[in-house]
């Protein structure tokens, strides 16, 4: 489904990205885990074209998106939910969810039922639903999160990236958000799960790839991953 | 609440009145141009220093246009006229500033391409004030002691309609609410799919369209000339501080207030000094608390 | 050769306008023009200075042009004083003035500070036609021939030597005065800039904050740099009124104020050549302009040039043919206008409204800018020093401070609207050790470091810095006290050499004031040297020395890092915060940015280190501490926090680690 080579970005003179490589198969929850800085976030925002790669390719489908503008990756049936959720404060809760499904709307994607999917995101959020005249900027943390993650899935996408939901939540909302992606992978979302939570993203992950100062450390299975004791050093030092 | 009662009742009040009534005609189209600033800067954080140019474009091309059309069929095509000013103002000197992030070149790109606007319009229409006439009648209804001009009502009825037009189309339709996407997080709405350069192009092409539309209304009232838009420009960004760059009911309470101050300026201090009131109102506003009397507080962030 | 340039440049260009009178063969009208561009010239290189400088749009500056100009001929008019009365009058209230407006100017920058520079302008416009009784409003002030020598005798004996008669002569002491005053102005412009309060100005352009945290306060440099650049202003209006011996309010209207700053850009910012290249060309153009046959035949060369420039740049790549085309058709454009108009002279803002565009998105550093890319021998010269100085001198030798704790952080609470950033926090910095400060994202360090910097204000709890209370103060006094920073991202003065951006953060170090600055004295003279000296000796030990003439923009930016390390030394600090230093640097950069920062502590300096590579962290603190959601979870030995479970518990979550237990 995606598919990234040798990507290399950063910002400005700094090179973030060294040159990665890894793909998402349809269906499948691949997840990146990594310590702070180590080049996550930069990655999703380069496949979304919040930044522009420096070089390297990325494939969606058969078409190479590197370098377009975030809305014509959108278009191209992309949804990123991004670091810090960044909802539309000022609108309600429902119109964050109808923005989701802009390109729908508008007739660039296959418009398909709308409304049925909103009931679809209550359904899945029930939070939403209570909420959903209420300004999205009132939202508590973990309602913000699930908006952004209902927002993002209300473009029917080919392929979801999720930036760190579990950021800034308390333990238990964690344990929400995770079930919800649960949710999600048994409907074969096709999902790119960026964590720095790299336990919980590695029990619902099929496969994982562990990054480090901008470059793929070691990649396995999620299962396998999951006692690995380089991982925690991969975090915390020490290896 | 004596006073009051005869504050009514004195001769003297009711010219008081009088002057409370122009000033919020006055104040309505302050309100008007300092909405539009706002609509440009809610999505790129730019202004068109050149909006009381697309004010006075507006109204001369109104003027123009008017033995041909008539008033009211005059009136869609300033709406059209003013959108594609706008857009034009956008590509030729926002566009390029914001891609090299350069806030002074969107600046002085902005004041160049208004200087040249006026430039051509006292080319084209020469530099002397014309008088616009009123589709309505000159003579001043009566409301109990204050007598208003049915163009000043007009003013109000128009600015609001405009406003209120503008506000619906922002809540009701998918583009509206992208447009208000964009100006919350200019990001995020790209990852909807939505072409924030597009939506940028837009605000530009509806602020000079309520520019231009201000410029027709507040026409009969003042006279019509190649300067008039420039300090009523200055004026309205005033008011635009003053309410707060994010909140149209800011931008008309302090449209009402300072053109309230100015006509009761013009009359009590003298007609020459009526413009200072707003202008000095800029300085200590923005002195005090420059987001605005109305206006959220950011946070720095480092 | 390129040392004498500027040198030989100013001589020239004195001869020549000394000269020029007689060269011109007393053309009055010449003579006339030559003056204006002088009066011209000292208001834009005052104009340069906030422009350039300090990196600000002002639409203000013909209103101070106007108080100038009103400030010499109001005198004159109610009391009758002449030339050297006005213009000192012209220069103090003016000055007066710029300080005034930098009230509002202060806190607001961009576009607020152009609509208050505005509205200034606007207001003083109104008040010249309206205050009759001072200004004699609409009908404007006549004054007579200027008088600038008065002893009999002098006039006589320069009449006899140059031959020249009475009325010539009074014609010329007044250019005389005029050139004069203009070489005075580029000479004190040019050592102000140079000067410790110049380099203030560019930083507080290029970084506020930075600037703020290197104890250069922010307010105080801008009043400094709009009280320089009004006195000017009032200068060049003092001048003006008496040389066209007649002022009228509408002369100093927001037209003129973008004329000036046309020619700043147009001129090339930051230099001396350009405003006077700007004063030419604004002085100039409108006599070009009233005579249609030299217009036609200009906007033929420009299009000419156009095409050429086209031809040249389609040789060379594709992609900046694109690029190039609309200002080139732009240029061509010029010809078929100028050939269907007759009287051009009507559209003269239009034609100065299309040079903005077109110097603001094609030429943005003007002429002088053009040139010195051309000719790079044009490029000014980066003064570095002779000699640095010994390792020694750069640090105080500070020894061990008796106390136990150096920085006590009590019970800190910062908030957000609803987000508690930081709840409750306690820290304590031992002296001369090295404290990590870790936690994942958004767990509040940095809002930490802000607030130690005094970038906020803590909503409670205090901060002491050995015994003194340091929490509400400002950045720039914090600085003051000794606690210096680095930046997530990099803040740096882009547009400053390495060496001056270090010189920024010994400014602490100059007593000389604003006056020694002017007249060059031995004292600011001595004080230059030692910073420099300093300033080439931190750079020497963060290994950057022989990029000290390079400007910071254009340095790689691991070396960029160490820059503003170096930065932060030159504060002198007894605390030096980190933050994030490794961010971004290769393997190699970080093993040097390791060896440096233990070198700093061997100085006596204590460090707090935030940072996410963990190696650097447990390899250099002696303490850390783990904040999450804003609250310290744990704090001790690397070792120790390395391994605790609340921890590892916060980095990686639940489940792994028990699986790692």
């Amino acid at each position: 489904m995606l598919k990234v080579q040798d990507l290399k970005a950063g910002y400005g003179r700094v090179e973030v990205l060294h040159g990665l490589s890894f793909h998402v198969p349809k269906g499948e929850l691949v997840t990146l885990i990594g310590s702070n800085g180590a080049g996550k976030t930069t990655t999703l925002r380069a496949i979304s074209g919040m930044l522009r790669p420096q070089s390297g390719a990325i494939l969606l489908g058969d078409a190479d998106i590197a370098g377009l503008p975030s809305h014509q990756v959108a278009r191209r049936g992309l949804a990123h939910s991004p670091e810090g959720r960044r909802i539309f404060p000022s609108l309600s809760v429902e119109d964050n969810l109808r923005l989701g499904a802009f390109v729908r709307l508008t007739g660039v994607r296959e418009k398909g039922d709308v409304e049925a999917d909103f009931d679809r995101m209550y359904d899945l959020f029930p939070r939403l639903k209570e909420r959903r005249a209420q300004q999205a900027g009132t939202l508590s943390g973990g309602e913000q999160q699930m908006l952004a993650m209902g927002r993002a899935l209300m473009s029917r996408p080919e392929i979801l990236l999720l930036d760190e939901p579990s950021m800034g939540l308390a333990p238990r909302l964690v344990e929400g958000v995770f079930d919800t992606i649960r949710r999600l992978k048994e409907e074969h979302v096709t999902m790119l799960l960026v964590e720095q939570f790299a336990a919980m993203a590695l029990d619902v992950a099929d496969h994982a790839y562990v990054l480090e100062n901008g470059r793929i450390r070691f990649q396995g299975a999620a299962k396998s991953l999951r006692n690995d004791p380089a991982v925690r050093s991969a975090y915390l030092g020490g290896h | 609440m004596d006073w009051i009662s005869t504050l009514l009742q004195a001769p003297t009040t009711s010219i008081f009145w009088q002057l409370v009534a122009s000033g919020v005609a006055v104040g309505m189209i302050y309100a008007t141009i300092a909405f539009g600033y706002q609509l440009t800067f809610a999505t790129s954080k730019t202004l068109n220093f050149g909006q009381g140019e697309a004010l006075m474009l507006g109204a001369m091309l109104g003027l123009t246009l008017l033995p041909y059309l008539g008033y009211w069929l005059m009136l869609p095509v300033i709406l059209i006229f003013g959108m594609a000013q706008g857009a034009v103002v956008e590509r030729l000197g926002v566009r390029p500033a914001i891609e090299t992030k350069s806030e002074f070149g969107w600046i002085m790109a902005t004041i160049a391409l208004g200087i040249i606007f006026r430039n051509m319009a006292e080319n084209i229409w020469g530099r002397d004030d014309l008088k616009f006439p009123s589709p309505l009648p000159e003579t001043a209804i009566e409301l109990g002691t204050v007598r208003i001009l049915p163009a000043e009502i007009m003013v109000v009825v128009g600015a609001l309609l405009m406003m209120a037009a503008v506000e619906t189309f922002n809540r009701r339709s998918i583009y509206g609410k992208a447009f208000v996407a964009t100006s919350n997080d200019i990001d995020a709405a790209g990852l909807m799919g939505i072409d924030t350069r597009r939506v940028i192009t837009m605000s530009y092409a509806m602020s000079s369209m309520t520019a231009a539309f201000a410029g027709v209304l507040v026409a009969p009232v003042t006279l019509t000339g190649a300067t008039m838009g420039a300090v009523l420009a200055l004026k309205a960004f005033a008011v635009a501080i003053i309410g707060g760059l994010d909140s149209a009911l800011g931008a008309i309470v302090g449209g009402i207030l300072l053109g309230v101050i100015e006509t009761l300026t013009g009359y009590y201090v003298s007609t020459g000094y009526k413009d200072v009131p707003g202008l000095i109102l800029v300085l200590i506003v923005l002195a005090i608390r420059p987001a605005g009397l109305f206006g959220r507080r950011t946070i720095k962030k480092v | 050769m390129a040392r004498a340039l500027p040198f030989i440049g100013a001589g020239l260009l004195a001869i020549g306008l000394f000269a020029f009178p007689f060269l011109a063969g007393q053309n009055s009208y010449y003579i006339h023009l030559v003056q204006m561009m002088a009066i011209y010239a000292i208001l834009i290189l005052g104009l340069d200075i906030v422009v350039g400088y300090t990196g600000q749009v002002s639409l203000g500056h013909a209103g101070l042009f106007g108080i100038g100009a009103y400030g010499a001929a109001v005198i004159f008019h109610h009391f009758g004083m002449g030339v050297w009365p006005g213009l000192l009058v012209g220069v103090i209230v003016t000055g007066i003035f710029g300080a005034v407006l930098a009230v509002p100017a202060l806190r607001v920058i961009g576009p607020y500070l152009a609509m208050v520079t505005l509205a200034f302008g606007t207001i003083i416009q109104i008040v010249i036609n309206e205050w009759t009784g001072l200004t004699n409003g609409p009908l404007g002030v006549t004054l007579p021939p200027p008088r600038v020598v008065d002893f009999a005798d002098w006039r006589s004996f320069w009449q006899s030597t140059l031959g020249l008669k009475a009325a010539e002569f009074q014609r010329l002491e007044f250019y005389y005065l005029c050139v004069l005053l203009m070489l005075v102005a580029i000479l004190v412009v040019n050592r102000v800039v140079r000067s410790q309060y110049g380099r203030a100005f560019e930083a507080l352009r290029d970084s506020p904050i930075a600037c703020d945290c290197m104890g250069v306060s922010v307010y105080r440099y801008k009043v400094y740099a709009f009280v320089v650049s009004a006195a000017l202003a009032g200068l060049a209006g003092a001048l003006f009124s008496w040389s066209e011996r007649y002022v009228s309010p509408n002369t100093y209207n927001f037209e003129l104020s973008i004329l000036f700053l046309l020619a700043v850009i147009l001129g090339g910012r930051k230099s001396r050549a350009g405003p006077l290249i700007g004063a030419f060309i604004i002085v100039y153009l409108p006599n070009v302009l009233s005579d249609i046959e030299l217009v036609r035949i200009m906007a033929g060369m420009i299009a000419a040039a156009a095409l050429v420039a086209l031809g040249i740049i389609a040789l060379r790549s594709r992609e900046k043919l694109v690029r190039a085309l609309p200002p080139v058709i732009l240029c061509l454009a010029f010809l078929p206008l100028t050939l269907n108009v007759n009287n051009v002279t009507d559209y003269r803002l239009t034609i100065f409204g299309l040079m903005i565009l077109f110097v603001v998105f094609y030429l943005p550093d003007g002429v002088m800018g053009f040139l010195r890319e051309v000719f790079p021998v044009l490029k000014p010269r980066h003064v570095t020093a002779a000699q640095p100085a010994v390792a020694s001198a750069i640090f105080a030798d500070r020894g061990l401070a008796d106390a136990k704790t150096l920085l006590r952080v009590e019970s800190v609470v910062m908030q957000f609207g609803g987000l508690k950033a930081l709840d409750s926090v306690k820290l304590a910095i031992a002296p001369g050790t090295i404290h990590g400060l870790i936690g994942p994202n958004g767990s509040g360090k940095s809002t930490m470091m802000n607030v130690l910097t005094g970038i906020y204000r803590p909503t409670a709890g205090a901060v002491y810095l050995s015994q003194h209370r340091i929490d509400g103060l400002t950045p720039s006094e914090i600085a003051g006290k000794g606690i210096a920073r680095t930046f997530q991202n990099v803040q740096l003065f882009g547009e400053m050499t390495a060496i001056e951006n270090v010189l920024v953060g010994l400014h602490h170090t100059f007593r000389s004031t604003l006056m020694d600055a002017v007249l060059r004295t031995p004292r600011r003279a001595r004080e230059e040297a030692e910073a420099r000296a300093r300033a080439m000796a931190i750079l020497d030990f963060m290994g950057l020395g022989q990029f000290a003439g390079t400007e910071a923009r254009n340095l790689p930016y691991g070396k960029q890092r160490m820059l503003e390390i170096a930065r932060a030394l030159a504060l002198d600090p007894s605390l030096l915060l980190l933050d994030e230093p490794a961010a971004g640097l290769s393997a190699p950069d970080i093993a040097e940015l390791v060896e440096i920062i233990r070198k700093i502590r061997g100085h006596g300096i204590t460090l707090i280190l935030i940072e996410h590579h963990m190696d650097v962290v447990m390899g250099l603190c002696d303490t850390v501490s783990v904040l999450d959601f804003g609250q310290k979870i744990a704090e001790g030995p690397p070792a120790k926090v390395q391994n605790d479970p609340r921890v590892i518990e916060a980095y990686l979550g639940g489940t792994v680690a028990e699986a790692a237990e």
